[in-house]
């Protein structure tokens, strides 16, 4: 069972919408794993969850996307996200999380 | 919320701008028949999503005599994407056809009551605040917009009616504010 984390800053509007993506991907892949939400308050907690913006996924502790040159470092921010036709989107693209997942279960 | 009801007048300002030159807003009502103020950033999300789209609205206004501005107030500090140097090569990277503008005070943004990137404030010719709010309905894919809220409220105010829709909750990132 993957570990699957899910780390938001109530600021950024994106994360109910990311979040449910989220849980959509892993019904659809068959993955029965709890889903350890993290709301992320301060510059001090983004520094210590090392959080480069919201919203941020992790399965077995890997990122699901790379980062983009918006965000590159931790901080209290909304995280952008480059989609596959390249525009930037504050939501993490549905492939990234399928392959995240996918990744995860041939490690 | 917004300093600035649906029905008040604009607030003047005078700011820099990327292309060198300084823009004062009080100047752009002499010739145009409605004046759009965009708070936006380089660094949200949410503001890139929606750039080319407010970009197409300046154009595609333009010669129906509406000016568009844009206004970058984020503290540079914490956020080094908005400084005014990456500013200038946003515009020109993203042929931005609008003065990208430098509230480095961030007294206009204050004054405004702007709080969100981005957020619209669409003025008609007589300065009266006639739309507030997110550039359309659907940040994360233009082509699944089924409101276009300036558009229709830039529309709406060169057929000197009404726009149906005069407020919408802008949606993006907080303003970074200094300390």
């Amino acid at each position: 069972m993957p570990k699957v984390e899910f780390l938001y800053w109530a600021d950024c509007p994106s994360h109910e919408r990311a979040l449910a993506l989220l849980r959509e991907v892993m019904t659809e892949e068959q993955i029965q794993a709890p889903v350890e939400i993290v709301e992320v308050k301060t510059e001090a907690e983004a520094q210590q969850y090392q959080f480069y913006g919201s919203p941020t996924i992790r399965i077995d502790g890997a990122d699901i996307a790379p980062l983009t040159e918006y965000s590159m470092q931790p901080t209290l921010t909304c995280r952008a996200y480059r989609r596959a036709d390249g525009r930037i989107s504050p939501l993490p693209p549905r492939d990234s999380i399928v392959a995240a997942f996918r990744r995860a279960s041939t490690v | 919320m917004a300093n600035l009801r649906i029905g008040d007048t604009a607030l003047d300002f005078t700011l820099p701008a990327t292309d060198g030159k300084t823009y004062k807003l009080h100047e752009a009502f002499k010739n145009s028949r409605a004046v759009a103020v965009v708070f936006t950033c380089n660094h949200c999300p949410y503001a890139i999503a929606w750039e080319d789209r407010i970009n197409a609205i300046a154009r595609d206004y333009a010669a129906q005599g509406v000016r568009l501005f844009a206004i970058n107030a984020n503290n540079a500090s914490t956020h080094p994407a908005d400084s005014f140097e990456n500013m200038a090569k946003r515009a020109s990277e993203k042929h931005f056809v609008f003065p990208y503008l430098h509230d480095e005070s961030q007294s206009v943004a204050r004054s405004y009551g702007a709080e969100r990137t981005p957020e619209l404030f669409i003025f008609d010719a007589t300065k009266t605040l006639r739309y507030h709010g997110a550039p359309d309905d659907n940040y994360e894919d233009e082509h699944a917009v089924k409101h276009h809220y300036a558009r229709e409220a830039l529309d709406a105010i060169l057929a000197e009616r009404e726009p149906a829709l005069p407020e919408t909750k802008p949606v993006g990132c907080s303003i970074k504010w200094k300390p």
